[in-house]
């Protein structure tokens, strides 16, 4: 299957108006293959992206680049059932989630 | 989705942000792009995915009503969806849209404007992005 979703970058864009990244510790949900993760992390310090699919989970792990590596960590986990720090995220990012 | 809603709260330091970027409630465009020229074919969409945005809508808008988040800005953009051709377009369609059923005669007619030159399947899906700041809530925390 080959498909390109958002060449264009609006998604980014959006939310580069919305909220600043910078240094920002992030909670990424529904982060699925990871597509839109990669785009934005440069800019933050941490990123947790989780999602229920594993199979999405297990191909967004191995296809981050490595320069990426040391800022995000893909988990395997359903928000409402997740054991998260309270207090400890900057910006939490419902990824067409809801 | 309130529970979670609620666990991203408690997560969230005290002027932490919470983005939701989702589709619009409408069907998305169907185009063809060639030698820079777009041509709309038609539209796609369910009722129940409408239907489920909406109601997803209002849940948020509760919890902003009951005073755990307070919207700051918003942005709409389309999400684009480029495909080389109509067969991958409909493989992705059955793996990740397979409730959406796809009128025959707009599969023909991609396919025909297709067929004799170089060019591209596009889906255009209307979204929007929220930025919501948190707020103490009620019985939310700090």
């Amino acid at each position: 299957m080959s498909v390109t979703i958002d060449p264009e970058r609006s998604e980014t864009r959006a939310l580069g108006e919305i909220v600043d990244l910078s240094g920002a510790d992030v909670l990424e949900v529904g982060c699925g293959d990871g597509r839109l993760t990669w785009r934005y992390a440069d800019l933050a310090t941490s990123v947790l992206a989780i999602d229920t699919a594993a199979d999405e989970v297990e191909k967004a792990r191995q296809a981050t680049p490595r320069r990426l590596r040391p800022t995000i960590t893909f988990e395997v986990a359903d928000i409402t059932e997740a054991e998260l720090p309270p207090a400890a995220y900057d910006v939490a990012i419902l990824a067409h989630s809801l | 989705m309130v529970d979670a809603l609620r666990r991203i709260h408690r997560s969230l330091r005290p002027e932490g942000v919470l983005i939701d970027l989702h589709p619009q409630p409408t069907n998305s465009a169907v185009e063809v792009w060639r030698d820079g020229r777009i041509t709309q074919l038609g539209h796609i969409g369910s009722e129940a995915d409408v239907r489920d945005i909406v109601e997803a809508r209002l849940r948020l808008d509760q919890m902003e009503k009951d005073g755990w988040y307070a919207i700051e800005r918003r942005r709409v953009f389309d999400l684009l969806f480029h495909f080389p051709d109509v067969d991958e377009w409909l493989t992705y369609m059955a793996e990740e849209e397979p409730e959406i059923e796809l009128p025959e005669e707009l599969v023909s007619r991609a396919r025909r404007r297709l067929s004799a030159v170089e060019g591209e399947l596009v889906i255009r899906e209307p979204a929007r992005a929220s930025g919501l700041r948190r707020l103490p809530g009620t019985g939310g925390g700090t």
